[in-house]
């Protein structure tokens, strides 16, 4: 854009802002998805063997990977708070 | 027998010192002071010129011409139109009704004498 | 080695160190420097007070004995903090806007400040919450003695039921010391807040160090340590079914609705911004805590002899491979889980015992008393210390009294469903504008009487209410009833069962109920006020909450709503009637029966009735959050009102600017025509003296009369002339104020005479009949004589110019009236049209195509203007005939009263 102040930067934040909401109201969905639905019954069986159990592996990689997408999504709308304070 | 002149003009001293000058010059003159009473004092009259006020009683100078130049025997009489006020939409208003002449008041009196002279020499 | 006495001097000693970090976090924010105090940080740890000691030393044992069904009790609240933009974020606004104190305070705040559902969420979470301080107890009584078992003679330690007594004794002083310092408007508690983080940090580290210790010191890595686990001892085929689902739920909505999860997240909140953080902060806080639950479980079935208590693995583990440092970090983390909880637990209980059941009865008691807010700070004050000492004894006398029977996990559990009955009013409250108080109430209570009955009174086994037998039979034999299988639902696990059935009342009741009632005004402002936090206005931050009520308050409540002056009117009226001539009157019921009348007036009755009584006693609701009311209330009223009056206020300025303009263009051809008029004035004039003189000029040979008739027409239009340019000159002086006036006693008669006089020469020549009543002319006024002449001069002069008639006459009428004179100058001529009737003043107005001979329109304006400055009136009569003007003037006073006299 070769002006980021008018009006096509201000329609450029405002979708950046809705698209950051419907990514924050969309994370819990997909993490109930993963975490408490059928879906953690894929893992039940396969621990079989050596090493750690795949349904823990499992769990605590969505775990992480839920905590992951949550900072960066964090970081976006603190990054925008200060965007628009400044 | 001199060319007769009708001044219409209801300002007395104006009509008085028009008519001494043109009197002076040889011709015959006759004044009236109201517009409503003009075309009928014309037709009775049947002058060989008319100097016509513009702001008249009862009926306007433009009205007067207007009718004039609509037809009958006198439509193609040379008309010299005198106004006060001068202003350039009067001055194309009275061209476009078909007016020989337009002056603007204070006028000279030379000046009066030679219009008058040259509309009698084209007429 | 550490002996018993030790071991209290460790504990007493970071109780201290607490104390001091406490106390200067106290400081700081006292003295305004909060600096990191404030951080996301702090706040985030402070959210960990979620981890108690049932997650230190339970989840280990919920692992040893349910597999991987820990986990769920940490992924619910990491949803919903990965959710946070639903819920948390709105909690979070309309605390603050609202300046909530306690969940039962939003609550019952939210259905138009019911005392009734403040209270109800108070007991529910006292119930729900004394188990869970006794399970703190317990676990803290557990460890000590774990921890001590080992090094001492058993002779030598305490009794559990003493243990705990010192440690709820204990914690009872420390919480009353930093929790209740202050009462502060919106509840906020640095010093405990930063303790807390202190704590959070403690126990996050010892768990770490022990699972690290048990992977890589006694295992040798993930793989070795997990080595020998099984899927049936994950438990994968069981859990991971409804009870999963149940628990995941119920661990999401505890971290919403338990009371002191409300009290760090929401209450304690200083930026909005924080929750950002913490929506990733508090589940990595949460992931690191389980991390090393299932392999410190694996070390402890293994290492461990058979029969040992699973849920003192943390402790025991280290202590039984010698590590006693680390055995003292791990008890010092859980020391710290228990503490931390049983504070926040404590502050935030105590705080919704006072504000909703101890002051209601306080202000109940004291009804006629003047309350100055000194002394309501004082109970308060005293209410939360004695509310605090009443939990933790709750809490011990509970520990006590079930003798530290039953697994923690499944007290804790307990306790969540008992607050989850809270969810339906709350997530309806602040998503559903529908919502009502009497639906919240119904389904509140409805949850929480099938929770007691299917969860809570049977976890007793039988020692409490409910018998043994009819647990396993249902009441009277009827098995339809059974506690843990109703209506014959059975095959389910208890937990999973009480959480439907008791979900489903309370939803069902909480929606039916609020469809069927209709909310109160207070209650449909509150809900808009939640639904729409995000759109309403916000208030501005720093005001003290106040529960006084004095006239003061009322003063300003009555001010907000019936305006200052209404307020000030009818307070300093009842005032006057109770004898005082000066101040505010009291506040007696009298007269706060006529206020609230007055209030209802403008609010309706509902509404005045609840903020005068609120305001009055009787209620919890601080004056504040009712003058919030009132001005939501009062700019919603003139919020309407105004846009009304806006719409018609526009109109009035449109129609007045399209009159403006029409004016203006009409002024301006006005103008035009004027100037073109006065060019016309000027030059007729002119146009005589230059002929004349041209004449004289170039006719050497004129005669001598001629000579002298012209040089008499020159100066005569020269005088013209002059004349004009005087009355232009004459108007323009008069119009500037410039004008020098003489103020004489004048005769109405001399003055019509000289008018009469003046116009003579004009009406020579005419047959104009002057019709005039001199005996009536008798009046004198104050004025300029030729001024006043020059009126009439004008008014004859154009009644003789334009009243043109076959029998014209003139007409001078003089009438007095009152201490006015009417002087009426009328021809019998054509008249003036109505709608020309103000035109005829303005300057140089021509009406018609009439020429104004002798004059450019000058004369009118010039008159109007006079007898304005001689404090009359000249105007145009509508009349049948012709046209009259009246001059009215104001008659001398002098004058009339010597004639009196």
């Amino acid at each position: 854009m070769d002006d980021p102040g008018g009006d096509s930067g201000l329609a450029e934040r405002q979708h950046r802002q809705r698209r950051l909401q419907d990514a924050a109201l969309l994370l819990p969905l997909v993490g109930a998805f993963f975490l408490i639905s059928p879906v953690i019954l894929i893992f039940r069986d396969s621990s079989g063997g050596e090493g750690v159990p795949a349904v823990v592996v499992y769990l605590f990689s969505v775990w992480l990977g839920l905590i992951v997408a949550a900072a960066l999504l964090s970081r976006s709308f603190l990054r925008q708070d200060t965007h628009e304070d400044g | 027998m001199g060319k007769r002149i009708l001044i219409v003009e209801d300002e007395p001293h104006i009509a008085e010192s028009l008519s001494f000058i043109l009197d002076r010059a040889g011709y015959d003159v006759a004044a009236l002071d109201d517009g409503a009473q003009a075309l009928d004092q014309i037709r009775k009259s049947s002058p060989d010129l008319i100097i016509l006020d513009v702001m008249l009683p009862n009926r306007s100078g433009f009205d007067i011409l207007r009718d004039l130049r609509a037809g009958g025997p006198h439509a193609g009489l040379p008309v010299l139109m005198l106004t006060a006020k001068g202003q350039a939409r009067d001055r194309s208003a009275a061209e476009d009704l078909g007016a020989s002449r337009f002056m603007t008041k204070p006028f000279s009196n030379a000046e009066i004498l030679d219009t008058v002279s040259e509309l009698m020499a084209g007429g | 080695m550490l002996s018993w006495n030790a071991l209290i001097w460790v504990c007493i000693l970071y109780v201290s160190f607490l104390f001091l970090i406490a106390f200067w976090a106290e400081r700081r924010a006292a003295r305004g420097a909060l600096g990191w105090l404030r951080s996301p940080v702090v706040y985030t740890l402070s959210i960990s007070v979620y981890c108690t000691a049932w997650t230190f030393y339970g989840a280990v044992g919920s692992a040893a004995r349910n597999g991987l069904e820990f986990v769920a009790i940490y992924t619910g609240p990491t949803l919903v903090f990965i959710g946070w933009w639903w819920v948390l974020r709105k909690l979070v606004r309309i605390g603050r806007v609202q300046r909530t104190t306690s969940i039962a305070d939003l609550i019952s705040s939210r259905y138009g400040k019911s005392p009734a559902l403040g209270v109800a969420v108070t007991l529910l979470a006292v119930i729900a919450t004394t188990p869970y301080i006794a399970l703190q107890l317990q676990s803290l009584t557990l460890s000590f003695s774990a921890f001590s078992a080992s090094v001492e003679q058993a002779e030598q330690i305490p009794t559990a039921g003493v243990t705990a007594f010192w440690i709820a004794a204990g914690l009872a002083l420390f919480t009353i010391l930093f929790g209740t310092r202050n009462v502060d408007a919106n509840e906020r508690h640095h010093g405990v807040v930063t303790a807390i983080a202190v704590e959070a940090v403690v126990k996050l580290v010892a768990l770490l160090s022990v699972g690290i210790f048990v992977v890589w010191g006694v295992s040798s890595g993930p793989a070795d340590a997990f080595s020998g686990i099984t899927a049936e001892a994950l438990r994968t085929d069981e859990i991971f079914g409804p009870r999963w689902v149940a628990i995941t739920f119920l661990s999401a909505s505890a971290i919403i609705c338990l009371p002191r999860m409300f009290q760090v997240t929401v209450v304690e909140n200083v930026d909005e911004r924080h929750l950002a953080t913490a929506s990733w902060a508090f589940p990595l806080y949460l992931f690191l805590m389980c991390l090393f639950v299932l392999p410190i479980a694996i070390a402890g079935q293994t290492l461990l002899p058979e029969g040992a208590n699973p849920d003192l693995y943390v402790l025991s583990v280290p202590l039984a491979e010698g590590r006693n440092t680390l055995a003292l970090l791990a008890f010092l983390g859980g020391f710290s889980s228990a503490t931390s909880m049983v504070i926040v637990a404590a502050i935030a209980l105590s705080t919704m015992v006072s504000n909703h059941i101890v002051m209601p009865l306080w202000l109940a008691t004291r009804q006629d008393d003047t309350k100055t807010s000194g002394d309501v700070r004082s109970v308060l004050l005293l209410s939360r210390r004695i509310s605090i000492g009443g939990m933790l004894l709750l809490g011990y006398l509970y520990f006590r009294f079930t003798g530290g029977t039953g697994a923690l996990a499944s007290i804790g559990l307990i306790a969540f469903a008992g607050v989850a009955q809270v969810l339906p009013g709350l997530i309806g409250g602040i998503f559903w504008r529908g919502a009502t108080k009497a639906g919240a109430l119904s389904g509140l209570a409805a949850g929480f009487i099938v929770w007691a009955y299917t969860l809570f009174l049977p976890s007793f086994e039988g020692s409490l209410l409910v018998s043994a037998a009819a647990i396993a039979e249902g009441p009277f034999g009827i098995s339809a009833l059974r506690p843990q299988a109703l209506f014959g639902l059975s095959g389910f696990d208890p937990l999973v069962h009480s959480l439907f059935w008791s979900m489903a009342v309370n939803i069902f009741a909480f929606m039916i109920v609020s469809v069927l009632t209709v909310p109160g005004q207070l209650e449909r402002i509150q809900g808009a006020q939640f639904v729409d936090v995000f759109r309403m206005s916000e208030d501005g931050p720093g005001v003290v909450v106040q529960r006084s009520a004095t006239s003061e308050d009322l003063f300003t409540l009555a001010q907000r709503i019936l305006g200052p002056n209404h307020a000030h009117r009818l307070f300093s009226a009842a005032a006057m009637e109770q004898g005082k001539n000066s101040g505010l009157p009291d506040p007696t019921d009298g007269f706060i029966q006529q206020l609230e009348r007055e209030l209802a007036g403008s609010v309706g009755a509902a509404s005045a009735h609840a903020m005068v009584s609120q305001i009055a006693g009787g209620g919890t609701v601080s004056v504040t959050d009712l003058m919030q009311i009132a001005d939501e209330t009062a700019q919603i009223m003139t919020y309407s009102q105004r846009l009304e009056r806006q719409s018609r206020e526009l109109e009035e300025t449109a129609r007045q600017l399209r009159l403006a303009n029409t004016r203006l263009t009409e002024i301006s051809a006005q103008k035009d025509a004027f100037l073109s008029q006065v060019s016309h004035e000027l030059r007729t004039p002119m146009t005589s003296v230059r002929s004349f003189a041209e004449i004289l000029r170039d006719t050497p040979d004129l005669d001598a009369a001629h000579t002298r008739r012209f040089l008499k027409i020159i100066h005569d239009e020269s005088e013209r002339l002059t004349r004009l340019l005087d009355e232009i000159l004459d108007l323009s002086f008069l119009e500037s104020g410039r004008m020098s006036w003489r103020r004489d006693e004048v005769s109405l008669t001399e003055v019509i005479d000289r008018a009469l006089a003046s116009t003579e020469g004009l009406r020579d020549g005419t047959n104009i009949v002057i019709h005039r009543d001199r005996a009536s002319e008798d009046v004198i006024v104050t004025a300029d004589f030729d001024r006043l002449a020059q009126v009439f001069i004008n008014l004859l002069s154009n009644a003789v110019k334009y009243g043109k008639a076959d029998a014209p006459e003139i007409r001078i009428a003089v009438t007095r009236f009152g201490g006015k004179v009417h002087v009426d100058v009328s021809d019998n001529g054509p008249g003036i049209p109505m709608h020309d009737s103000e035109r005829v003043f303005e300057k140089f107005a021509r009406l018609g195509e009439i020429t104004l001979a002798g004059g450019a329109g000058l004369g009118l304006p010039i008159s109007r203007e006079i007898i304005h400055n001689l404090g009359g009136s000249l105007d145009l009569l509508p009349v049948p005939v012709g046209a009259t003007f009246r001059v009215t003037l104001p008659v001398s006073e002098t004058a009339s009263l010597s004639a009196r006299a």
